[in-house]
């Protein structure tokens, strides 16, 4: 409107044309128009990018700055702090959040949010960072469901993530170190896990770790694992040199755990359920720790248990598998004797398996006793009287049971078999003892008169008197053929005499007949004498059945 | 208004029948347009128009796209600072807050008035010269005109702080310690002085002293 009437009045004369530019469009409005588009296009950018406002009840705001704190997820930024009140009775901190909406959709019931202070830098490299950044709010997401929009904070993170998967395991230290929660868990300088949980030990004898190993490494962890404080330098000066040893960065700065798995990896026997592991110093204390898995058993001797020390070596068929833990001597008030409980421990990743067990793990010892495992003390060296506990297959024993009733299973024992061989010789002496050697004795000697009854009187006598009635009738005979035949009768004489002097020979003092009976007389009072003489040589010395005569005299 | 104008004001050159070339000044009497209907110039061949082309419509224009520019350009951050790994986003507003915090008053106030007072006003002005040229006022033709004069000088300050923005980026680079990236506030800031700057440009000053003609005739 303005412009046509400026350009009427640029001419004077009527008779010029009015220069009237055309009404229309103009490009320059193009300008606001874009500007228009590009504000909307950031108001409704603005408008989806706003999440719900949430409020979360914490017991200290500690670390927390308004506008500043960022809430995080993964360690992505999922919403900010925008207010820190006090509640009305100024018992707690209201903390008010903007999230983003990506998570709008997981404010449900089960959200859990958490204060991530300076220990927040456990583990990753970018942890250096993060320990200056300071304090943020860590968030775990819930499972969809109704959005809510005020939570309770925790003073913990939850131990484990919803999303990851993997496994807990229990760790017992002596104590802390620089370990806190999320440290990282090496397995081969790899991180597989971090610390989710730190305790006292309810008796307050060490300190309780909760580790959570992210699968796939979690089945690396056996019964035989061992882990270690892996924080810090180890230095060792030694006779080839310095030896420095370091973790990595990170757990260098911050502290972290290793672990290793002795043996072989598949054929170790899984971890069992609420199994404690050991966690050791240094990786050197966790190699010379042999054997971390241990099962106590008690046993009760009744002999003397000189030479057993704790420490002293539990032996199968002579192959270690434990030691003994305690001696201790114990007086029954009840019964008014001594008994003496000997803890022993038994290392049974020392006992490589084969085949597949049909029963359960603890019944094995129970069968194992009664097909007749006993323990026993033996002495192990005899200059210094060491002893051992030895456990052994005893064939024919009383079947005996496994005793629950103690703190620690009883194990049934023998007598020590030094003891069990001297009582055995004890019941041999004592059977020789028994044997009727005096009446065998007079056996022998009433025997030895016999012979020397027979042979030296009667039967001798009649014998000869039986040669002279024979000589008798003889010269009845000579005398009834006198007149007949003198000439055969002396021949016959002649005979006779030689027949006589012949039987004299025979018969006669000197005759080797009766020279051979009195020989045999003497030579079975001989062994008379023989026998008695031995008879008193065993009962002086009963041992020496066993051990031979002696050299001596 | 004084007479001295009134009488004076056949002496405009546009009440002469006269009019200026824009490029090189000279004073033409024009004559019907040739074939093309534009007026040139018969010293240096350019356009001449008595008046700027469109001048309103176009400053219009210029001065809502510029307006529309101005709320993102303080409300998206300018600078986002990355000190030791936490990112922090700053606005025009939350800068000039925290040069007052930190006790750098001078500083302040420099940014204050070159970001945000500069600004406004331009498009205030330009928006009440603009009213005042369609209604075709005369009320105070003269100040009126000086602030035109000023925010034309004036406009191109506010650019201070888009160079501030642009040398602190290149300069703040110290890798992992601290950074300083200009923020999406910035382009918005930038377009609203530069559109600020056309617009002022567009705008023609005489219009408003041809409602003086326009009521005398």
């Amino acid at each position: 409107m303005n412009e046509p009437s400026t350009e009427s009045g640029l001419v004077q004369s009527a008779s010029e044309p009015e220069i009237q530019s055309r009404k229309r469009f103009s490009v320059i409005w193009l300008i606001p128009m874009i500007a228009a588009l590009i504000g909307l296009w950031l108001a409704v950018k603005a408008i989806r990018e706003t999440g719900p406002t949430i409020t979360i009840v914490f017991r200290s705001a500690e670390g927390l700055v308004a506008g500043k704190t960022e809430i995080k997820y993964k360690d992505v930024t999922v919403g900010k702090v925008e207010t820190i009140k006090l509640s009305e009775d100024l018992s707690q901190v209201w903390v008010t959040a903007a999230m983003s909406p990506d998570v709008a959709g997981h404010l449900s019931q089960d959200t859990q949010f958490w204060i991530v202070r300076a220990r927040v830098a456990v583990g990753e490299v970018s942890g250096i960072s993060t320990l200056l950044s300071g304090a943020y709010i860590g968030m775990s997401p819930g499972t969809n469901g109704k959005i809510v929009y005020r939570f309770q904070g925790q003073e913990k993170p939850p131990a484990i993530s919803r999303e990851i998967e993997g496994q807990q395991f229990t760790l017992r230290a002596e104590q802390l170190g620089s370990l806190d929660i999320g440290s990282p868990v090496y397995f081969r300088q790899l991180k597989v896990g971090r610390v989710t949980n730190v305790a006292m030990a309810e008796d307050g004898s060490g300190v309780m770790l909760e580790i959570f190993i992210e699968a796939p490494y979690n089945d690396k962890v056996k019964r035989t694992s061992r882990f270690y404080n892996a924080s810090g330098l180890d230095l060792k000066i030694e006779a080839d040199g310095v030896r420095l040893d370091t973790p990595s960065l990170a757990s260098f700065l911050v502290g972290g755990i290793s672990f290793f798995t002795s043996g072989d990896l598949r054929t170790s026997p899984p971890v069992s359920e609420n199994h404690i592991f050991t966690l050791y110093d240094n990786r050197d204390a966790a190699n010379a720790a042999s054997f971390s898995y241990r099962e106590y058993y008690l046993l009760y001797f009744d002999e003397t248990v000189r030479g057993l020390s704790p420490g002293a070596p539990v032996e199968f068929h002579g192959i270690r598998i434990g030691e003994v833990i305690s001696v201790r001597l114990l007086f029954d008030q009840d019964n008014l004797n001594f008994r003496i409980p000997v803890l022993i421990a038994i290392e049974p990743d020392r006992i490589e398996l084969s085949g597949k067990l049909a029963i359960s793990e603890n019944t094995v010892l129970e069968k194992l006793v009664q097909k007749g495992l006993r323990a026993q003390q033996r002495t192990g060296n005899l200059l210094t009287g060491q002893s051992y506990v030895c456990l052994n297959f005893i064939e024919g024993t009383s079947s005996q049971q496994i005793n629950y009733d103690d703190a620690y299973p009883v194990l049934p024992t023998i007598p020590n078999a030094m003891e069990e061989i001297a009582a055995t010789a004890k019941k041999m002496v004592e059977r020789f003892n028994k044997l009727p050697l005096e009446e065998t004795l007079a056996d022998i000697r009433s025997a030895a008169l016999q012979v020397k009854a027979m042979t030296g009187s009667k039967s001798l006598e009649s014998a000869i008197s039986n040669i002279d009635q024979g000589f008798a009738r003889f010269k009845q005979v000579a005398a009834d053929f006198d007149e007949q035949t003198l000439v055969r009768i002396d021949e016959l004489l002649a005979r006779g005499d030689e027949l006589l002097i012949t039987a004299n020979s025979v018969l006669g003092e000197g005759a080797p007949a009766v020279y051979n009976l009195n020989r045999l007389l003497i030579e079975l009072q001989d062994a008379a004498r023989a026998v008695e003489a031995l008879a008193d040589y065993l009962e002086r010395h009963p041992n020496a059945i066993v051990f031979g005569r002696g050299n001596q005299e | 208004m004084p007479m001295t104008t009134s009488t004076e004001r056949q002496r405009t050159a546009a009440h002469a029948g006269l009019l200026s070339c824009h490029s090189c000044s000279m004073v033409i009497r024009p004559r019907l347009p040739q074939d093309d209907g534009a007026v040139r110039c018969p010293r240096c061949g350019a356009r001449l128009h008595l008046r700027k082309p469109h001048s309103i419509h176009r400053t219009w224009a210029l001065v809502i796209a510029a307006i529309i520019f101005y709320f993102p350009a303080n409300l998206l951050p300018i600078t986002v600072t990355t000190y030791l790994g936490s990112a922090q986003r700053d606005t025009i507003v939350s800068g000039v807050l925290y040069f007052m915090h930190s006790g750098s008053w001078g500083i302040a106030l420099i940014i204050f008035v070159a970001s945000i007072v500069v600004p406004i006003a331009k498009l205030a002005i330009l928006c009440g010269l603009l009213l005042s040229v369609q209604r075709q006022s005369h009320w105070r033709l003269k100040e009126r005109s000086q602030l035109y004069r000023i925010i034309e000088i004036v406009g191109r300050w506010s650019m201070l702080d888009v160079f501030v923005v642009t040398v602190m980026v290149a300069l703040v680079r110290l890798g992992y310690l601290s950074t300083i990236e200009a923020g999406p506030g910035v382009i918005y800031f930038a377009a609203v002085v530069v559109i600020t700057m056309i617009a002022a440009m567009t705008f023609d000053p005489r219009l408003m002293w041809d409602a003086l003609e326009a009521d005398d005739e």
